[in-house]
């Protein structure tokens, strides 16, 4: 197949340079939509175990370190950011500034993996990681206290070991979903120079 | 094959130029070799277990082995054959072609659905050297997430497939919206491309439920928690939910391409106007649509709720509307039409008479008291067989000899085309009538031996099934041994048809059309 410059020529098979941004454009809009469907199957079992078990959920929610997530959420915040910014500087032909700001982006990456190892291991060390499931003495102590000051008479331990599997599948397949696609989008930068 | 002049197949050479083409028609071509040989290996399994099946004592295979090879079978058939069948082999070769584009919207990542497909089916298949897997193809917790054999490969394979799938649902979608000729206008367009639309949302929508619940599956398993395993606090039913969700869309994204070819070969070897071309469109979509509500009717005895039961029912039997509404316009156009019984006319009658009779017994099916008497009897088993071997795959080949001549520029033997496609009609309903009465009569699916009183319908399905293999590797062997020994063909349109894929040259340029035709009317304008 001939070499072609794609900034300036269309592929052999669209007739203009519209044609093929057009089909570019809704072949990710396309692909956004099996993402909704993947994680909405993810969600759906989220809310489904959250009504059966909810008592669990209340434990297994003041468990969880909010300071880190809220970090984890600014992160993904300013990457998203920074990547749209990307792409408006590539638009208007800057591609230097394009990709400082994918570097940028990429550190976000970096550092949301950072967080999400320290908020893991602090999980893992407390025995709650449900694999091996063994919650130390501190932690039933702690989760002994959070259902007496919530009166939760439905609490059942096992069904708080289900609430930490929901974490961390869904917190996990995001963590490699998103380092998945920030490597993709370098390796089609790369290509692209 | 042939060689007059440059086309498609001899415009570059060596075994590199096809591995990394990105020809739609060349990619067509690969897919054609590697589904052929994977239907084959699905049916070698097939064979086997019907022939285990001629005495209610072990024959040679033990219990184990038996549900190994179950579950070989059905997966290879779903996941590597019926699935990718007709939308990556046929709609890649016909949809740029009937659309008079010069390639899919994305060629790159058309190649890349080849090499997907063919990692996750050998990733699926080598799994034999790891024990296999013992689970049926629906990989129903919390057996799956206990079994000790390979179903962690299994299912990664099946997820890489789906992939392939969703890659190629997508290019289509964007191709048809994007690449359509001048004057080609959604309602001009040939319905074989409004039957991949349909399927292609529903590969689009339905194939990544399937996709997390496998990963899901897999998850489970390397860490050992409890997603769906009850013993850990999950939800199996949950799995059932999420299984059929894409499961139920996935049976309707084996069947409607196939309906697609039904409308071509009919139109065309009736040299009749297709009747009623508006309602065969529309009701693909109509299908598309009612098959993400009506996934429950695969749960009747799990626990649902009688209302639960009653709507899925309902909505079960809706589809059955979409389907006769195809069914009585296609014989409405057989009506008075100058019918031709070539080979590819046979496969289509075949699809009508055999899919009737599926679609009817799924009504069976879906009433939910009639249910609960034929629920994983051998009745469900000819039932789907009858949707999914006498439909779909008849319609696949019905599809592959309807193409042939263009994609290959040589013409098979019509006679021994017409003696394989009748034999399959034989041989499949010997094979699966006896299924039915003695599903009806309570001879549970799945079972590596069976009571007395089912022997002689077991013997005679077996009997019938051999029939049908025949017939099926006589088909093969006649499109194998053709596409390089069989007569040149270098007309444009040897059927006579109206679709834009008859006006370019036999077998097409690299570019499909050396200038791209403009459309002024619907297709099928015959008298």
């Amino acid at each position: 197949m001939e070499k072609v410059d794609r900034r300036v020529e269309h592929s052999h098979h669209f007739n203009s340079m519209e044609q093929e941004h057009e089909s570019g454009k809704q072949g990710a809009w396309l692909f956004m939509a099996t993402e909704v469907m993947m994680f909405g199957a993810l969600f759906v079992g989220y809310f489904l175990y959250r009504g059966l078990y909810h008592d669990a959920w209340v434990v297994g929610g003041e468990l969880l370190n909010w300071k880190l997530g809220a970090t984890n959420t600014l992160v993904l915040l300013l990457s998203s950011f920074t990547m749209a910014l990307a792409v408006r500087d590539a638009q208007m032909g800057q591609n230097k500034k394009a990709i400082a700001k994918i570097i940028v982006t990429t550190l976000c990456a970096i550092s949301f993996m950072v967080v999400k190892y320290f908020e893991y291991s602090g999980k893992i060390h407390a025995g709650l990681f449900p694999g091996s499931w063994a919650p130390i003495p501190e932690y039933m102590d702690k989760i002994n206290a959070i259902v007496e000051a919530n009166n939760l008479t439905n609490f059942k331990l096992e069904n708080l070991r289900l609430f930490f599997v929901v974490y961390f599948v869904m917190t996990g397949l995001h963590g490699i979903h998103h380092n998945w696609y920030r490597f993709n989008d370098l390796v089609v930068e790369k290509i692209k120079e | 094959m042939a060689a007059s002049g440059t086309n498609y197949i001899n415009c570059e050479k060596g075994v590199w130029s096809w591995l990394t083409t990105k020809d739609h028609k060349r990619i067509a071509l690969m897919y054609f070799f590697a589904i052929l040989a994977f239907f084959l290996v699905g049916g070698a399994f097939a064979i086997l277990l019907r022939t285990e099946l001629l005495t209610a004592e072990p024959l040679f295979m033990s219990g184990n082995t038996y549900n190994r090879a179950m579950t070989l079978h059905g997966s290879i058939m779903v996941f590597m054959v019926i699935i990718p069948g007709i939308p990556a082999l046929l709609g890649n070769f016909a949809l740029p072609l009937m659309l008079g584009a010069k390639d899919v919207a994305f060629p790159k990542i058309n190649l890349l659905s080849w090499y997907l497909l063919m990692t996750g089916a050998a990733i699926a298949i080598l799994s034999l050297f790891w024990g296999g897997v013992d689970t049926g193809w629906t990989f129903y917790t919390p057996y799956s997430s206990k079994s000790a054999d390979a179903v962690t490969m299994v299912v990664l394979g099946a997820f890489i497939m789906g992939m392939s799938s969703i890659m190629t649902g997508l290019n289509f979608i964007v191709t048809i919206h994007q690449l359509r000729a001048p004057g080609m206008t959604f309602m001009r367009m040939p319905l074989f491309v409004w039957s991949l639309y349909a399927t292609a949302i529903m590969q689009i929508l339905a194939t990544p439920v399937l996709a997390i619940t496998l990963l899901l599956i897999a998850t489970e398993r390397i860490f050992a928690i409890g997603i769906f395993d009850p013993t850990l606090g999950g939800d199996p039913v949950l799995f059932q939910h999420f299984f059929w969700f894409y499961s139920h869309p996935a049976v309707y994204i084996m069947v409607v391409p196939a309906m697609g070819i039904v409308s071509e070969v009919i139109a065309t070897f009736s040299q009749k106007t297709i009747f009623g071309y508006k309602a065969i469109a529309f009701s693909s979509i109509g299908i598309a649509a009612i098959s993400f509500l009506v996934w429950g009717h695969h749960m009747f005895v799990s626990g649902q709720s009688d209302l639960a039961g009653s709507i899925f029912a309902i909505l079960t039997m809706l589809v059955g509307v979409p389907t006769a509404i195809k069914i009585f316009n296609w014989v409405a156009t057989l009506y008075k039409g100058r019918i031709k019984l070539d080979t590819p006319m046979i496969w289509t009658l075949n699809f009508i008479a055999n899919f009737t009779v599926g679609g009817v017994t799924g009504l069976f099916l879906a009433a939910f008291a009639v249910d609960v008497h034929l629920h994983d009897t051998y009745f469900v088993v000819a039932h789907f067989h009858y949707t999914m071997l006498g439909g779909a795959l008849t319609g696949f080949f019905s599809g592959l000899y309807y193409w042939f001549p263009k994609m290959t520029g040589r013409m098979y033997n019509e006679t021994q085309g017409r003696i394989a496609a009748v034999l399959v009609f034989i041989g499949f309903n010997a094979t699966f009538i006896p299924q039915f009465i003695m599903g009806s009569q309570g001879m549970p699916r799945r079972y590596h031996t069976y009571d007395g009183i089912f022997a002689p319908y077991h013997i005679a399905s077996t009997i019938g099934s051999y029939v049908l293999a025949a017939g099926f590797i006589f088909a093969i062997y006649i499109l194998i041994r053709d596409m390089f020994k069989g007569e040149v063909c270098t007309e444009k349109n040897p059927w006579g048809g109206t679709t834009l894929e008859w006006e370019t040259q036999t077998p097409p340029i690299h570019e499909n059309f050396v200038e791209i035709p403009t459309v002024t009317s619907r297709p099928y304008e015959y008298r």
